[in-house]
């Protein structure tokens, strides 16, 4: 963190200077406190700031979109993360904001990626990707994605990174629900099972005990619950997850080392050019254009 | 040593913490500086190439046990439940005793995988798919047991409350043995989806590594089409969280209900109320022993040393140490309570199972079980592989005696002198135990060759992201 930390502050205006670097020595340490122990909403929001240590303004603004202010803020913001210079904004001179607005052409230079494919490939395009080597690298990346309204995006990683449902933000996972809803079905099925046949069927007195002793019958009843609860936990688990069907793998190594940030040519906003440029500006190590049956 | 390195102790870097102090920091899980991309050549490695040696040393005597097995269960349901020793008084031999065993080596997995997992012990990553796979191999095994012990296992099915044409007559739900039909099958399911799901992200690597379609193709179909994005994540965390607190207290009720078999029972030396949580650590006690010997041969026949660190050894066998004492306090316990009970038939049970003809075994499980582990008290034995390896044995074999204590002492000489009697093992009861092993040593191995052994997004999961990631060696400037 502190190599990558250094590189960056260099980017940084001098009025920011300050500001970013505070923030930062403040959050590294609460980012080391989290890796141990369990990360609570404030912590995550803590990491996604040392991760962009560059823009704390951004960040600032982030949180202050979560608490659901108005849109014009969100506006404002995003301006003032291009003026706090990123490494990569600075190059390519495309900023968040011309994303935000789809419609809005790149007026100026995009002459630093004409040497590269700035054509779109040959083919229907799936989607864009850019491949990053680090977590950190990628969860920032996926911050700015939301930023840029972008709606059909996705984060891949060979694991799951804490915090990145923070800046995607994708609020808590409704599978609990399902777990509850399962467990409860279960625990009705063993009452009815039970009660049915030792009580309504077949009533029988088996030693000494009642018609009805429900005492015995709590062993089962929790295998029951735990039985449907887990099972099903599972499987809506894994359709939730897109499992099931054919997969789109945008490159063998996701499951490896590589972090990439997908945005999906199915999104309403989705223009190669932008797109692409928006990518670039993320400082990523590679990005690809992913066409349909590649 | 290989990695001496590693010292089990945190390194202290003084004026380093947060306010002024010293900061403690603990030493890496993974050893060896490996990166991302080496976790998974490592570790994929050994479902790619052709087995070694050692691996068809010890596959080989494994299949010859378990054809063995198969044979001796053949010749009980072919001939008849004369050919193992049990008889009359002792009804529950040496089917209970496996059953019991068996079930109890599962449970180590299960407290690996779930509720370390809930602690938050980052140390579980090295060893929770080995565990996992070891509680669903040893699940099965003990699950021929009981079937075997019914005399009539083409019946099994009866053991279920499904509609029939003779009443319908039901099952009788008051009885604890219901109760284990419910709880073992329960759990053999939630021990699979469990172990099913920690898998689906590695067996997305393997799959995105195949080279032969085929390959490719088995494991694309194995892997569920996984690709690893956050919204999946999203959901796969949440799912894992839920299992986690769903199979511990399923982990809990599953030798609790075990242990009901016997205490719900008035025979004297079962009829005890300590018997639940006495089960469960001896079921800990004896699967983190079991554990611990798969990975110290595991280690060496695959080159996992970097992943399964002396340090990972070190913290199961404090497990060990810790369960040993809880199995320990137990047995003390036991004995006070029936000489303060003043009950006689369960005093006179006690006495007879330190001074009965059945002493050796006790004397067997009393020392391996509680105070041969008395010795990982010294972090220099802690940290020794030959003695964790040889410890592991005797407390394998102290906790099957335990079973064997409990089931024979307990049946051979109850209240009434005239119906007492003795229990030899016969042949068939020599076969059965010791082939058992073969049939869980055989699927374990097969399960090394072609799965992932070790999980290795969550091993990634907790490298440290600035040595391991790619491109973090050579610090090139990028853009």
């Amino acid at each position: 963190m502190a190599d990558n930390k250094d590189l960056k502050d260099k980017n940084v205006d001098a009025e920011n200077t300050e500001e970013s670097t505070d923030t930062t020595s403040e959050s590294v340490e609460t980012e080391t406190a989290t890796s141990e122990t369990e990360e609570t909403a404030s912590q995550t929001e803590a990491s996604v700031q040392a991760d962009s240590t560059d823009e704390a303004q951004v960040d600032a603004d982030a949180s202050a979109q979560d608490e659901e202010q108005s849109g014009d803020t969100s506006q404002e913001g995003i301006l003032s993360a291009e003026k706090a210079s990123r490494e990569g904004f600075s190059s390519g001179q495309a900023t968040v904001e011309d994303f935000v607005a789809p419609d809005d052409k790149i007026e100026s230079d995009m002459k630093a990626d004409e040497s590269s494919n700035a054509q779109p490939p040959e083919g229907e395009i799936d989607g864009m990707a850019a491949f990053f080597d680090r977590p950190d690298e990628l969860m920032q990346a996926a911050a700015f994605a939301r930023l840029a309204k972008y709606t059909k995006y996705d984060a891949f990683s060979p694991f799951p990174i804490h915090g990145m449902d923070h800046a995607m933000g994708l609020g808590p996972s409704w599978i609990p629900w399902v777990t509850f809803g399962a467990g409860t079905g279960g625990f009705i099925l063993a009452n009815l099972l039970q009660f049915g046949t030792m009580t309504f069927d077949w009533p029988m007195i088996v030693g000494g005990k009642s018609f009805a002793p429900w005492p015995a019958f709590i062993p089962i009843m929790f295998e029951l619950t735990v039985l449907l609860a887990g099972v099903t936990t599972v499987i809506v688990m894994l359709i939730a997850a897109g499992c099931f069907r054919k997969p789109r793998i945008i490159d063998p190594d996701i499951t490896n080392d590589r972090f990439v940030l997908w945005i999906s040519a199915e999104d309403e906003t989705f223009d190669f050019e932008q797109v692409k440029a928006f990518m670039e500006s993320l400082d990523p190590v590679e990005v690809r254009t992913i066409t349909k049956g590649a | 040593m290989k990695h001496s390195e590693l010292t089990g102790r945190s390194h202290i870097v003084n004026a380093a913490g947060p306010f002024g102090g010293p900061l403690a920091k603990r030493e890496p899980l993974v050893s060896g500086h490996r990166t991302w991309a080496q976790v998974n050549d490592d570790i994929a490695i050994h479902t790619e190439t052709m087995p070694t040696k050692l691996w068809w040393a010890a596959f080989i005597p494994s299949l010859i046990l378990m054809i063995g097995f198969f044979v001796s269960l053949g010749i009980i349901v072919g001939t008849g439940m004369g050919t193992v020793g049990i008889s009359h008084p002792i009804g529950w031999g040496v089917f209970i005793i496996n059953f019991v065993f068996w079930i109890g080596i599962g449970h180590a997995g299960t407290l690996i995988s779930a509720i370390l997992f809930l602690f938050r012990q980052n140390w579980r990553t090295a060893i929770n798919r080995s565990a996992e796979a070891m509680t669903i191999f040893a699940v099965m095994t003990a699950g021929i047991f009981p079937l075997m012990h019914t005399g009539r296992p083409w019946f099994a099915y009866w053991l279920f409350p499904i509609p029939n044409g003779r009443g319908p007559l039901w099952v009788n739900f008051t009885s604890p043995l219901l109760w284990d039909v419910f709880a073992v099958s329960t759990y053999a399911t939630i021990s699979v989806f469990f172990w099913y799901v920690g898998l689906v992200p590695d067996l997305a690597s393997l799959r995105d590594r195949a080279k032969h379609p085929l390959r490719r193709k088995i494991y694309g179909i194995l892997s569920a089409g996984w690709t690893g994005g956050n919204r999946s994540w999203r959901h796969y965390e949440a799912a894992y969280l839920m299992l986690a607190g769903l199979a511990t207290p399923l982990v809990l009720s599953v030798h609790t209900i075990v242990s009901f078999d016997f205490a719900v029972s008035v025979i004297p030396g079962w009829h005890t109320t300590i018997f639940p949580p006495y089960f469960v650590a001896g079921a800990i006690f004896s699967g983190f022993a079991m554990v611990l010997t798969l990975t110290i041969i595991m280690r060496h026949t695959f080159n996992l040393q970097n992943y399964i660190t002396i340090n990972h050894l070190e913290a199961m066998a404090k497990v060990v140490l810790l369960t040993s004492g809880v199995v320990g306090i137990a047995y003390i316990t036991e004995f006070f309570i029936a000489y303060y009970s003043a009950v006689e038939p369960e005093q006179f049970h006690f006495a007879n199972r330190l001074f009965g003809p059945y002493w050796w075994a006790a004397l067997i499980m009393y020392g391996c079980n509680m105070l041969a582990p008395q010795l990982l008290w010294f972090k220099k034995l802690r940290r020794s592989i030959p003695v964790l390896f040889v410890l592991s044995l005797f407390v394998n074999l102290g906790m099957w005696f335990e079973r064997y204590v409990i089931v024979v002492t307990s049946l051979h000489r109850d209240f009434l002198p005239s119906s007492w009697g003795m229990y030899d093992f016969k042949v068939m009861d020599w076969a059965l135990t010791i082939c058992s092993f073969g049939m869980f040593m055989t699927l374990f191995l097969l399960f090394a060759r072609a799965l992932p052994t070790i999980c290795m997004f969550e091993v990634k999961h907790v490298m440290d992201p600035e040595a391991s990631a790619r491109n973090s060696r050579k610090e090139v400037a990028r853009g």
